[in-house]
């Protein structure tokens, strides 16, 4: 799941976060209006998150079938929703985004949970992101950390 | 809601009590949403609700609402494995207490864990504390945590899903006790939720 040298290069290329268009290929899927920022977090004995955000400028649907992150040694999608007044999160599920979409990520809603983390993850620092699409395309995508 | 047969022997009696309560306090909570408590109290003429809460951190600092009249207590109920909602909102806790400057030195802000399973009382010290070094951060044992969940009239559980994932249950509010050790605002999850909790807050203090 770990994103290639290659791939990182090429997201670090591709642009940073909210850039406002990022394509990995000519051919692979077009996001643009991407937004991406991490929570900085110093305890890597709790998992972190991340919020990517992206409209599908393409004109197939995108379902996400896997991410993986540069700090994390593993990423998932989970999702926190109210449930009886109580807020619980958990897989988010499939998550697809039609042509033309957009998909938020945001605290308290959709968000990249990153376990495992491999080293503290410090305001200002930028890593990368490798979001999977089930038809076996790729987009990589430039995380920023935030302290807030 | 009711725990399903097979899990029973993986988690104690207590959790499925809280489950339990759990339906009871969502109910209430959801009665009662969009408003804060005490306004309702004191339009309703049901008497203001004071929350109990005593809790010694791990290093020995209690945190004893009964002790501490005159200030203003931000609590959040939350657990340290949660990389969203709580960090999110601990975060709000860090930006409020900026923002107030001076005026912070009459306010607590602490957070109390929902899963003591996970959290021990150093976990939960050094969680809050990785926000700021004058947040509590609280834990004890379950019964405890559960009876202080209870004088706040919110709830939590916990239980496994089917691939093993620890799921937890818990009031994404944040709750604001008054100088009085009433419970006064409650501010709910949402995009507007930083500045709604900076002012209640202020509005507590100028009370």
């Amino acid at each position: 799941m770990k994103p290639s040298a290659a791939l990182l290069l090429a997201g670090a290329l591709a642009g940073c976060a909210e850039r406002p268009e990022q394509s990995s290929a000519a051919t692979g899927p077009r996001l643009i209006r991407v937004e991406a920022w991490a929570r900085a977090q110093a305890d890597t004995t709790r998992p972190g998150a991340a919020y990517i955000s992206f409209t599908n400028a393409g004109t197939q649907e995108l379902e996400i079938a896997g991410i993986s992150c540069e700090p994390a040694g593993m990423a998932h999608l989970h999702r926190s929703e109210q449930q009886g007044g109580l807020m619980v999160m958990r897989g988010a599920g499939r998550v697809a985004v039609a042509p033309g979409a957009r998909l938020e990520m945001e605290p308290g809603a959709l968000h990249v949970m990153l376990m495992d983390l491999a080293g503290p993850v410090a305001a200002g620092r930028r890593f990368n992101c490798l979001l999977e699409f089930s038809g076996g395309e790729t987009f990589p995508v430039e995380v920023e950390a935030r302290a807030n | 809601m009711q725990p399903e047969p097979d899990r029973m022997a993986d988690f104690p009696l207590e959790v499925y009590l809280m489950k339990a309560f759990a339906v009871v306090a969502a109910v209430t909570l959801l009665a009662g949403c969009g408003g804060d408590d005490a306004s309702r109290a004191a339009q309703s003429g049901a008497p203001p609700i004071v929350p109990a809460l005593s809790l010694t951190e791990a290093g020995g600092r209690t945190l004893d609402l009964a002790a501490e009249r005159g200030r203003v207590v931000v609590i959040f109920f939350g657990y340290t494995n949660c990389p969203d909602v709580c960090p999110t909102t601990m975060a709000d806790f860090v930006s409020v207490k900026q923002r107030l400057g001076a005026r912070a030195a009459d306010v607590r802000f602490a957070f109390v864990t929902v899963d003591p399973a996970r959290d021990t009382p150093e976990a939960a010290r050094r969680y809050a504390a990785g926000f700021d070094s004058t947040f509590y951060g609280l834990s004890g044992d379950s019964a405890t945590l559960v009876a202080v969940q209870h004088t706040f009239r919110v709830a939590a559980w916990t239980e496994r899903d089917s691939t093993g994932q620890v799921l937890v249950a818990h009031s994404a509010s944040v709750f604001i006790v008054g100088k009085d050790g009433t419970l006064g605002n409650q501010v709910f999850f949402n995009n507007t939720r930083g500045e709604a909790l900076y002012q209640a807050v202020l509005a507590a203090l100028e009370a």
